[in-house]
Order: structure tokens, then C-alpha cells, then sequence
């Protein structure tokens, strides 16, 4: 700096004309490149790729058997860290100037305050974009994921990019109410609170629509897509009207003409409480009528595929899963007798609606569905959920699936109250373990499944109340021969085949047929 | 030291930020006497889930407590700066405990009388310190990495970036675990190591801005010691007869 | 050079061999120097390393390798840290203060802190540094409605409080008008009798009219250190004014009367000038200058 010649101050070659236009456009690149390197964004980026991360390290991914028509909603949560951060990052970019002293400077520029406004409710545009292919590029990675089983909707998937958007207008319009520091996180909260309580009262689910984004029951089973209902495209239009109101207060606080401002905040919230109202909770009738068809007569809109002798039918979107139920399937029969592994066998995608959503478990419509059967032609059918994956959830359905696929093997008989009740004593432990052993999948079902019940194993149709029920000695005698190689024991189990299926067979029997003893009483009250 | 804290509380509760800690403390409450005010009988793992709802909204309150606009003013007078800060996060975090005990007693009482013996209190209260004293390690962190006053614009944002993070976690290692469920014990584990971890941050952090250098043996010189020299008196002689 | 600093009769502060990195860029690079009684300016371009000198000096953040001494202890270690800062103050480039706090209430807040716990001998001790910095008047005003002259007399007085042997200011003029600059400097001039003042300034009036002994700090470096006459002195019969600007001069610049003035090489057609603090310190801190000076 010193020592050099002190040459006069050029003047600009230039001549300077106000542009706001231009000003707004430079202004907006400025805070869009702010935005994205603001600390709570990259906190919110970081963090969401290290959850992606973790779970693509922990090989979650590779068992997860995605069904892409739910991937896609689930895509949403996530990406509120990244909301949660455009939120901050643009809140606390309106108090900079006051924050560092130089509003002073800032209050008297030429540009008017609104331009300014404006710039800053565009600049969180570019991260919604990255927001966007963020998301497209996790459902590649969930469709490229082996077993990935239906189709994205993409009005979920740019759901999560409009929260983005959302909130980073939503900070604008907060920062312009007050410039309190602490009341921007506050709002945060307050809007966490907002989404958990719709998480948590879905019994009730008025309020389910309000919030940033609506949550559905993890335990409802998948459905086919054009079973689905969820209004998206109401909501999304709800959330733009929900960023048109926090656009208006931001420029009605700009300094801009009171009775315009007043009028827009006004119109845009009417907007979105009308659009907050469309979006309707109750599934309409259609839609209704189909999942009546589908639960109780799926063989229409279904297709089938035949492996070997048995033959697999699924709903539309689930074809995929052919593959691991032959798979299931194949490993069940691979200890049977060869006269019982070269049976007929069907396997049948069943649904039940409201087979969770109270309390107790609702009866199967078995009348209905051998019915249907018998017109397919596919008479004996082994139901199957669409619930599949290594998760707790998808776990206790594969294994379920494969117990009532062994209980069919070895009863002979399709599921119903009465064959499910013969599967006791040693019946019970040969499903079970044919249950178990099917693939490496079920044996670590049935590992995480014990802890869970306390010794004893409950295991229903497709979530309906039709369970084959395993005592805790049958299951005693199950876990201790999972300790050796199934091979070895299966080999003893085609030998014993017969007396091991008789119904009469007792559990100490079958345990010493096997080569292990009982441990433990017999459950009391048990039903066999 | 006593009468050093006696005669700074009135100071440290003049130049504190209050509103936070307020507004956070009466969101608690509000929120923890919701379920009372409209008599819903709340079952345990509903009053679980708002009881830490209003752990992180204690948390957010203590955000602002190591805020220090006169630090840069006060950091090299002799009285411990640990002190001062303690000071001040005690001023600001015990209000916050009676609010959240109180809140605790608010959520428990509406839960009806056979379920509240299922109420892991314990567990809870455990969570609440932990979030507490992230929220200050946070805080801590900002005032020693950004300005004095940047604790609390730090911590809010970043415990409630952590917090949504941890809800996220997968079942078998999800933090927030519920009541009852198997990975609640090992959950316990995780909230105990953030609690000490923080605490060792905060420890680490709070005594003095920069401390760590202090350690630093004073014999270890730079390279750029020796190259160049200090040249005063020579070169303003050579300077002198130039001239 | 590598011996330890040591005070002697008259030098109260000794730094020896002090160097600081930050990542990329050396703050210090070895600088030495003893300070005695008397208020000894820091002088020195944006960058030089001033402010990083005077914060290891303030015990505010230690150095990477070197000595210091003040006042017979050795700041580095903590028993002495404690030490050096029960009979120092000192006033940072941006001091921090708590705006809804009065004058008094604030400088209250640092006597706690400077272990004056006895509340009358404190209530006697800040009414005294708001009197010597001129703030008796105004000390129930709140630092917010105070403007920035006399915030910095607060700053000021925080750092006299418990009237301490040495006084590090950093920057203490910088934002001030002309009357309080003036104001400034002679409280300064007042405080540098029986202490020792360290100040640092890019203002070269500053040191001529406050500091008996300047020290120039470049790029982590001493440059000078003498009695401000003898930088003047280095550029003694090198300052030329000129209707025309010289294409070799150091430095060179048009006046307000319209001539310029050239520091270095003369144009043709130039005056001499007697030279200032200032022309000296351009000429001192010019590389092109030094070679020019060594050949």
C-alpha cells in the first residue's frame, strides 16, 4: 500500500444509469450464492447426505426393496433439514445489515427496499433446484436398488423442493415481521410441532394436509398406486398459496404502498385457506370402489407369472417381487419331500384396508377370496401382503408370508381358522422352522421377531386376525435347531416327513426326531 | 469468588438476553399444559413425545447465555472468565430447569394415574440435559470460532439441525427411542455420551478463548524467526548514511 | 537474539523473538523490542502485525515461539497471565460493551472484573476514571445513545480502571474528530507519566505529537525503532514540492495548494521541503526505496 505513487482516482469509463431490474438480478445472484454456503445450509446438506450415507453404508439400502410409490413421500422428510437451513440462512441474511453495523449504510441506497425484498425471496430458487435433483437423484438410487418394486409420483417428489422453496420465503417474511434473532428458530419449532402433532393424530387427520408436509401410517401396507389417495396436488398448490402469503407480508413490510400490501397479504391468505380446505381427507368414492374390488376380488387387476409349479400373482406395480417370492418360496421347498416340493402352489397378493388402523385385527374375507380363486382358476391360493423389506416391519411380513406358505405345504390345505389351527405341537415347529430356514432374510425376521414377544410367535395373514400361533416350546425347539447347519437338519426332516406333518405328533417327539430335546413347559393356555 | 458473583449477578441479568429464554420457557409451559387445558388423557408414549418437545424447546432457551457483548472489552481482566461464564449460564439455565420440571409435572399429570409409573422420567430428564448442554457446547463453539455475540444465532439453528437430523436416524439406533421399546437402553448410552461430550466441550471451550495456544511450548520457534531478522538499528543507520 | 527478554531498570516491557502464524500468512516474524516509561507508539501499514503484537502483549493470545516480560513477570505462563493483568489494561481495536448499559453501570461491570469487590471503593474507583476521560456528565447515559468519540472514552476508561502500571491501546484515536483526537492525546500524554503506554495508530500525528519513541512494524517485522525525530530525520532533504508529479518519486501526491509533493527522487524544477514523521515513514516502509537507499 505505501510506497507506491499515489495516482489519481480514475473515474468510471461508464456512465451509470439506474437499472433496478438489472440491480434486482445481480442482487439475487449475490444472495442465492450466499444461501447456498450459508453455515445452516451446508449443516442441512451435510447432515441429509450423511443420513443417505449411513444408510448406504450400513447396506440398509441393498434389503430395503424399495416401492417407489412410497419413496417418493418419504423423500419429503428429509429434506426439511435442508428447509430448516434455507429458513435460517434466508432469515438471518435480512439482519445482517443490522447485525453488522451497517444499516446505516444500506437503508439509503438507492434501490428501493422491496427490490431488495424481492432479490432475497428469489434467492432460495437455486437451492430448491438442488433440493430437486437431490431428490431426483435418491429415487434413482432407490429404483437402481435391486427388488425396487412400482412407480414415483412426481408431485411427491417436488413436494420436498416447495418446502425448500417455502421456507426460505417464509424466513424473508419473518425476518421483515422482527428482526428478533430468536424468533426465527422459534417459527422452526413451532412448525416441527405443526407436522409432528399431524404425524402423531392420524387417527384424526384433519390437521394431516396443514402442515409442510403430510405424513402417512408406516404401518399400513403399501399400495398399488392407483389405489392410492393423497390430495399432492392440492397441497402443492396449498404450499405455493402458503409462499404467495409470506411473499406478500415480506413486501407489504418493504416500505412498499400500505393499501396494495394490506390487499395482497389478504387475497394470497384467503387463497390459501382455500387451498388449504381443498385438500380433502376422504377418499373419494372411486377410489373406494377399487380397493373394495381389489381386497376382496384382486385376480382382475392382477398378473401372473408361473416359476417351476408355482404360480405367483401380484398387483400391478409389484410385479417385481416375483423374484424374491420365488426365492422365499423356493427355499421352503427346498426341504420338503420331492412329491410335496412338485405340488401346485399359487401365491396371491392380498390387501385389507383398515387391518391396522384400529386396535384389533380384522377377519379375512375368506368366503370372498376363494371365490375369486375358484373364477381364476388358481383354487388354494397362499395370500401375501405387499409389506417386504429386512426392516421390523417388512421382516415379521416376510416371515409370516413363509410360515403360511410352509403351513400350506404341510397341512395341505389353504389358509383358513381351522387349518391354522392344525399347525400345533410338531406341525408348528416343522413350519416354523421351514419358516425360518427359507432364506437368510427370514432367520434374521425370526431373530429380531423373539425378543419382541417374549418366547412365543404370532404369525398373521397378511395383518388380519388369521394367525398361525406358535408356542413358546415349539419355538424353544426351533431356536436351538437353527444352531445347526439346515441342511443337516433338513435332511432329517424329508426322512421324517410324515410323522413330523401327522397332527397328532407331539412337539418332544419332533424335537427328538430332530436330534434335540424341549426345553421349558408347555405354554399354558395355548391353543393346541 | 463469592462476593465476585455477588456483586456480578445484577450485571450478568441486566446484559442478558431475555427474551429467548422467556419466549422459549413460556412455549414450554403452554405446550406442556395443552393436554390438561383441554383434558385430553394423554397416553405415555403421546405425553413422551411432548415432553421432549419441550426439552428442545428449553434447550433453545439457554442458546444466548454465553452471548458477550463486552468480551472483547473484559476478556484479559484477572477475574476467571469460566466464572463469568458459569455465571451466566447458571442464571440462564436454572429458570429454564424449574420451567421444564414444571412441565414435566404438567405432561405427567395428564396422563392417566395407572400409566404414569411407565413414565421413564429418568430417561427423559437425561435427554433434557443433554440437549441442554449441546445447545451450549454449540453456543460455545460459535463464540470461540465466530464473535462473542454469536452464540446464540449459532446454537438455535444448529440444535434444531441436530435434533431433526437424530428423529431421522433409522429404528435400531434412533436416539428419541420409545418408551418400552428394545433400543431404549442403548439409546440411554447415546444420550449420556452426548451429555459428557458436551460437557467436555464446553469445559475445553469456556475458560478461555484461544487457551489451547497458551499450552504451546514457547521454545518452538518459526521458521520465519530466523530468516528474518530484525534488522532496527542496523537499517536505520544504513538509511541514515544513505541519505 | 535468542536470549530471554529481561526487564531492566527502565524497561518494564521486554519482548524477545516473538513470531505468530495464522494459516497462510506470518503476523509476526521475530519481533523484539523493550518499552519503558512514557507512551511508545506502534506504527505501522493495515496487516503489519500490530494488532496481533499488542494482543500477545495484553495477554489476550500467546505467541507462537519468543519471550515476553512485563513488569518481571513472564506473561506466558498462567501465574504470571494473572499477574500481568492485575496491573494492566487494556483497550482493544473493537472494544465490545453492553449497549443498554449506563457509562457507570458498564465501567461498574469491568471493576468487578478487575477484583474491585468492595462496593464503596469501587463506586470511588469508577467515578475517577469517568472524571479522567472526561465522562462525569454523562455516565447515567445508556453506551447505545452515546456516539462513537464517546464510546471510545468508555473503552478508555475500562482499561484505567484499578489505574494499572501498563496500558495497551490499540487504535485508540481511529473514528475520532479532531477535538476529541485531541482530547485523546493529551489524557494519553497524561497516562504515559509513571506508566508505560503502548499504542498503536497508522496515524503518524498521532506519534509525533503523543510518543517519545516509536517502533514501525511491517509485514511481522521492526523496521524502525527510535525517537520519532530520527524517522523524520530519514527523510530529511528528500522532499521536494513540484507543479509536476516525479515518475520515480516513492511516493508523490498533489496537495491541497496544488503542488504536489514527492517523496524520493525529485522531479525537475522542485522545491525542498522540510520533511515530516509521515515522509519518513513512506520512506522507510518503500522497498523500492530501501534498495535504493542500500546501493
Amino acid at each position: 500500500m505505501t510506497g507506491t505513487s499515489l495516482a489519481p482516482v480514475p473515474t468510471s469509463p461508464l456512465p451509470v444509469s439506474p437499472r433496478p431490474r438489472g440491480a434486482v438480478g445481480a442482487l439475487f445472484r449475490i444472495e442465492a450464492v450466499r444461501l447456498l454456503r450459508h453455515p445452516a445450509v451446508l449443516t442441512g446438506l451435510v447432515l441429509y447426505l450423511a443420513l443417505w450415507a449411513y444408510e448406504w453404508g450400513t447396506g440398509a439400502l441393498a434389503h430395503r426393496y424399495p416401492v417407489l410409490q412410497d419413496e417418493d413421500r418419504y423423500s419429503q422428510v428429509p429434506l426439511l433439514l435442508i428447509a430448516a437451513g434455507a429458513f435460517i440462512g434466508n432469515n438471518l441474511a435480512l439482519t445482517r445489515a443490522q447485525r453488522s453495523g451497517v444499516a446505516a449504510v444500506t437503508d439509503l441506497l438507492a434501490l428501493a427496499p422491496w427490490r431488495r425484498t424481492l432479490a432475497q425471496l428469489l434467492a432460495p430458487l437455486p437451492l430448491a433446484i438442488l433440493s430437486g435433483l437431490l431428490v431426483g437423484a435418491r429415487i434413482a438410487h432407490l429404483a437402481a436398488a435391486p427388488g425396487a418394486v412400482g412407480q414415483p409420483s412426481l408431485l411427491e417428489l417436488a413436494t420436498g423442493p416447495l418446502v425448500v422453496l417455502l421456507a426460505g420465503v417464509a424466513g424473508v417474511a419473518v425476518g421483515r415481521l422482527t428482526s428478533m434473532v430468536a424468533v426465527g428458530p422459534l417459527v422452526i419449532l413451532g412448525m416441527a410441532i405443526f407436522t409432528l402433532v399431524g404425524a402423531v393424530t392420524l387417527s384424526r387427520p384433519m390437521l394431516k394436509w396443514w402442515g409442510l408436509v403430510a405424513i402417512e401410517d408406516e404401518f399400513e401396507p403399501p399400495l398399488p398406486a392407483d389405489l392410492m389417495y393423497r390430495p399432492v396436488a392440492s397441497h402443492l398448490v396449498y404450499l405455493a398459496a402458503c409462499a404467495a402469503v409470506c411473499c406478500a407480508v415480506a413486501l407489504a413490510r418493504s416500505r412498499i404502498d400500505r393499501r396494495i400490501g394490506v390487499t395482497a397479504v389478504g387475497i394470497t391468505a384467503v387463497l390459501a385457506v382455500v387451498a388449504g380446505a381443498g385438500q380433502s381427507v376422504t377418499v373419494p368414492g372411486d377410489v373406494a370402489a377399487r380397493r373394495t374390488v381389489a381386497e376382496r376380488e384382486p385376480s382382475a387387476q392382477q398378473t401372473c407369472r408361473t416359476v417351476g409349479t408355482v404360480t405367483y400373482c401380484a398387483f400391478r406395480d409389484f410385479e417385481g417381487r416375483f423374484d424374491q417370492w420365488s426365492t422365499l418360496v423356493g427355499g421352503v421347498l427346498r426341504h420338503t419331500p420331492p412329491d410335496r416340493a412338485s405340488d401346485r402352489y399359487v401365491v396371491r397378493q392380498r390387501l385389507l384396508f383398515g387391518a391396522t388402523t384400529s386396535a384389533v385385527s380384522i377377519s379375512p374375507p375368506l368366503a370372498a377370496w376363494t371365490a375369486d380363486d375358484a373364477r381364476a382358476g388358481t383354487p388354494g391360493a397362499v395370500p401375501v401382503g405387499t409389506k417386504w423389506g429386512t426392516d421390523q416391519i417388512g421382516g415379521d411380513a416376510m416371515l409370516s408370508f413363509a410360515g403360511h406358505f410352509a403351513a400350506r405345504v404341510v397341512t395341505g390345505e389353504p389358509p383358513t381358522e381351522a387349518s391354522a389351527l392344525s399347525v400345533c405341537r410338531s406341525r408348528a415347529v416343522l413350519v416354523l422352522w421351514l419358516a425360518a430356514t427359507a432364506t437368510e432374510e427370514t432367520t434374521a425376521a425370526l431373530r429380531s421377531l423373539l425378543p419382541r414377544t417374549g418366547g412365543s410367535v404370532i404369525l398373521p395373514l397378511v395383518d388380519s386376525s388369521l394367525a398361525l400361533s406358535i408356542g413358546r416350546q415349539e419355538v424353544s425347539v426351533v431356536r436351538s435347531l437353527l444352531d445347526r447347519p439346515a441342511d443337516q437338519v433338513g435332511q432329517q426332516v424329508i426322512a421324517n416327513w410324515a410323522e413330523l406333518t401327522r397332527p397328532e405328533t407331539g412337539t418332544e417327539r419332533a424335537a427328538s426326531l430332530l436330534g434335540t430335546r424341549v426345553q421349558g413347559p408347555a405354554a399354558e393356555g395355548a391353543r393346541c | 469468588m463469592l462476593t465476585t458473583v455477588r456483586a456480578l449477578l445484577p450485571h450478568v441479568v441486566r446484559s442478558s438476553r431475555k427474551a429467548p429464554p422467556v419466549l422459549c420457557g413460556v412455549l414450554a409451559l403452554v405446550l406442556a399444559a395443552l393436554p390438561l387445558a383441554v383434558s385430553y388423557r394423554m397416553e405415555v408414549p403421546y405425553a413422551v413425545t411432548l415432553i421432549r418437545v419441550v426439552s428442545v424447546t428449553v434447550a433453545l432457551g439457554v442458546a444466548f447465555a454465553l452471548d458477550d457483548a463486552a468480551d472483547p472489552t473484559t476478556q484479559v481482566t484477572p477475574t476467571s472468565r469460566l466464572l463469568v461464564r458459569l455465571t451466566r449460564i447458571a442464571l440462564s439455565a436454572l429458570p429454564l430447569v424449574v420451567v421444564w420440571l414444571a412441565a414435566l409435572l404438567l405432561c405427567r399429570a395428564a396422563v392417566p394415574a395407572e400409566g404414569r409409573p411407565y413414565l421413564p422420567v429418568g430417561g427423559l430428564a437425561l435427554e433434557a440435559a443433554a440437549l441442554l448442554a449441546t445447545t451450549l457446547a454449540f453456543a460455545a463453539v460459535a463464540v470461540q470460532v465466530s464473535a462473542p455475540t454469536h452464540g446464540g444465532l449459532a446454537a438455535m439453528p444448529g440444535l434444531l439441525l441436530a435434533t431433526t437430523a437424530l428423529t431421522l436416524l433409522p429404528d435400531d439406533v434412533q436416539p428419541f427411542a420409545g418408551p418400552g421399546s428394545t433400543s431404549w437402553d442403548t439409546s440411554r448410552w447415546f444420550w449420556l455420551t452426548l451429555l459428557l461430550g458436551a460437557v467436555v466441550v464446553l469445559g475445553g471451550l469456556l475458560r478461555e478463548a484461544r487457551h489451547r495456544r497458551w499450552r504451546r511450548s514457547p521454545a518452538v520457534a518459526g521458521p520465519a524467526a530466523e530468516e528474518l531478522p530484525a534488522t532496527v538499528e542496523h537499517e536505520a543507520r544504513s538509511r541514515r548514511s544513505a541519505a | 537474539m535468542s536470549h530471554p527478554a529481561e526487564t531492566t531498570p527502565g524497561q518494564l516491557v521486554a519482548v524477545d523473538g516473538l513470531t505468530l502464524r495464522y494459516r497462510r500468512h506470518t503476523a509476526l516474524a521475530g519481533v523484539s523490542f523493550t518499552a519503558g516509561e512514557g507512551v511508545t507508539g506502534l506504527l505501522g501499514p493495515n496487516g503489519a502485525g500490530k494488532t496481533s503484537l499488542l494482543r500477545i502483549l495484553a495477554t489476550a493470545m500467546p505467541p507462537d515461539s519468543g519471550t515476553v516480560r512485563i513488569l518481571d513477570t513472564d506473561p506466558l505462563t498462567t501465574a504470571g497471565r494473572l499477574a500481568t493483568r492485575r496491573r494492566m489494561g487494556y483497550l482493544p481495536q473493537q472494544p465490545g460493551f453492553f449497549p443498554n448499559f449506563t457509562a457507570y453501570e458498564f465501567i461498574d461491570y469491568v471493576a468487578i472484573l478487575k477484583e474491585i469487590t468492595d462496593r464503596r471503593q469501587r463506586r470511588d474507583e469508577t467515578l475517577r476514571v469517568l472524571a479522567a476521560v472526561g465522562l462525569s456528565d454523562d455516565r447515567g447515559k445508556r453506551i447505545k445513545a452515546l456516539s462513537g468519540g464517546m464510546r471510545q472514552r468508555v473503552a478508555l476508561a475500562a482499561a484505567i480502571v484499578g489505574d494499572p502500571r501498563v496500558l495497551i491501546l490499540d487504535e485508540p484515536t481511529v473514528g475520532l474528530d479532531p477535538e476529541q483526537r485531541l482530547r485523546f492525546r493529551e489524557l494519553i500524554a497524561d497516562l504515559g507519566e509513571g506508566r508505560v503506554v503502548l499504542l498503536s495508530t497508522h496515524q503518524t500525528e498521532d506519534v509525533s505529537a503523543l510518543c517519545h519513541r516509536v517502533i514501525v512494524l511491517d509485514r511481522g517485522v521492526v523496521r524502525f525503532d527510535g525517537p520519532p525525530a530520527r524517522l523524520t530525520a530519514l527523510a530529511e532533504n528528500r522532499v521536494w514540492h513540484s507543479a509536476e508529479r516525479s515518475p520515480q518519486a516513492v511516493a508523490a501526491w498533489r496537495t491541497g495548494v496544488g503542488t504536489v509533493r514527492n517523496i524520493g527522487v525529485p522531479p525537475a524544477a522542485a522545491d525542498l521541503v522540510p520533511a515530516t514523521l509521515e515522509d519518513g515513514y513512506l520512506l522507510l516502509l518503500d522497498p523500492s526505496a530501501a534498495t535504493e537507499v542500500a546501493a
